[in-house]
């Protein structure tokens, strides 16, 4: 039967308003270079210490990842190139939550999983900036 | 049998009470929504009509209940690491938005997620990231006196 269409809720808004966001942020990251273009954030620690911060290389990563080039990006930064598939999940699954009320299953949205994060951003942090791993 | 006028402006129906209650427990149909009884020339606000006053009968809620998530105690322990997070690395300083999120979900809609108290949780989680949030946006400040730093714009992020 017909059945007149559910008005989008506030929820539905703000979730359509946040995915143009993220596509714009992208379409962005793909168009322009951040190693070449000048307007995007500089690290502050990188800035005063020239030591590499865990996210450190990670737009420039991006970038290389829209242009299909991944080993480039896994150079960049490993550790945001790893946890873009985790983000991706965790945002689908959010998504198919707000519009079909369906309950997709978490996978890592147990507690330990953000202290392991925490854990490996700070290994990575200090590895990364050990001698024989810079470059 | 009534007829409603949709979001869209389309005439649906005619459809039974039933039906009706069926398309509020939905969100198709609001209290401010048109409907025209059956014999009856005029349309009204479904709120006008005594028999689909809000709330709608306990039945329906019973056949279709509207999904809730489980695991306030989750949803607030993950707030408290996105604040922690949040005040390790000034690229981190994403996970306070997330943080605050989270929190503020806990705090304000504490109703859906029954049982355990995790009021603390939610509160110590939005305090580290507000902190988080608020010191890292202080860091351009000291981007006034470049000379202070010898690897400014030796890379970007």
């Amino acid at each position: 039967m017909n059945a007149p269409p559910a008005n989008p809720s506030k929820r539905m808004r703000i979730a359509g308003v946040v995915m143009l966001g993220l596509a714009a942020a992208v379409a962005v990251l793909f168009v322009f270079d951040p190693s070449t273009a000048g307007f995007y954030p500089i690290c502050p620690l990188h800035a005063m210490t020239g030591l590499q911060c865990p996210g450190c290389g990670g737009l420039r990563a991006v970038h290389q990842l829209s242009h299909g080039h991944i080993a480039a990006a896994w150079r960049l930064n490993p550790f945001v190139i790893g946890l873009l598939p985790v983000a991706l999940w965790l945002g689908v699954r959010e998504a198919v939550w707000i519009f079909t009320r369906r309950e997709w299953p978490g996978l890592v949205t147990r507690p330990i999983f953000g202290l392991l994060l925490a854990g490996a951003l700070l290994v990575f942090g200090i590895v990364r900036n050990l001698p024989f791993c810079r470059g | 049998m009534f007829k409603v006028l949709g979001s869209d402006q389309q005439v649906y129906g005619p459809v039974s009470a039933a039906q009706l209650r069926l398309w509020m427990a939905e969100g198709r149909v609001q209290p401010s929504t048109l409907i025209q009884a059956e014999g009856a020339t005029d349309w009204k606000p479904l709120s006008s009509l005594a028999e689909f006053a809000i709330p709608p009968v306990p039945p329906i809620v019973n056949l279709s209940p509207a999904p809730v998530r489980e695991g306030g105690q989750t949803m607030a322990m993950w707030g408290l690491i996105c604040g922690i997070l949040a005040n390790l690395c000034c690229c981190a300083s994403i996970f306070g938005i997330l943080g605050l999120i989270f929190s503020i979900t806990v705090l304000s809609r504490r109703q859906d997620f029954p049982g355990a108290n995790h009021k603390e949780l939610a509160v110590a989680g939005l305090i580290l990231s507000i902190i988080g949030l608020l010191w890292h946006s202080l860091l351009p400040l000291f981007f006034f006196r470049p000379r202070m730093f010898p690897h400014f714009r030796h890379w970007p992020m």
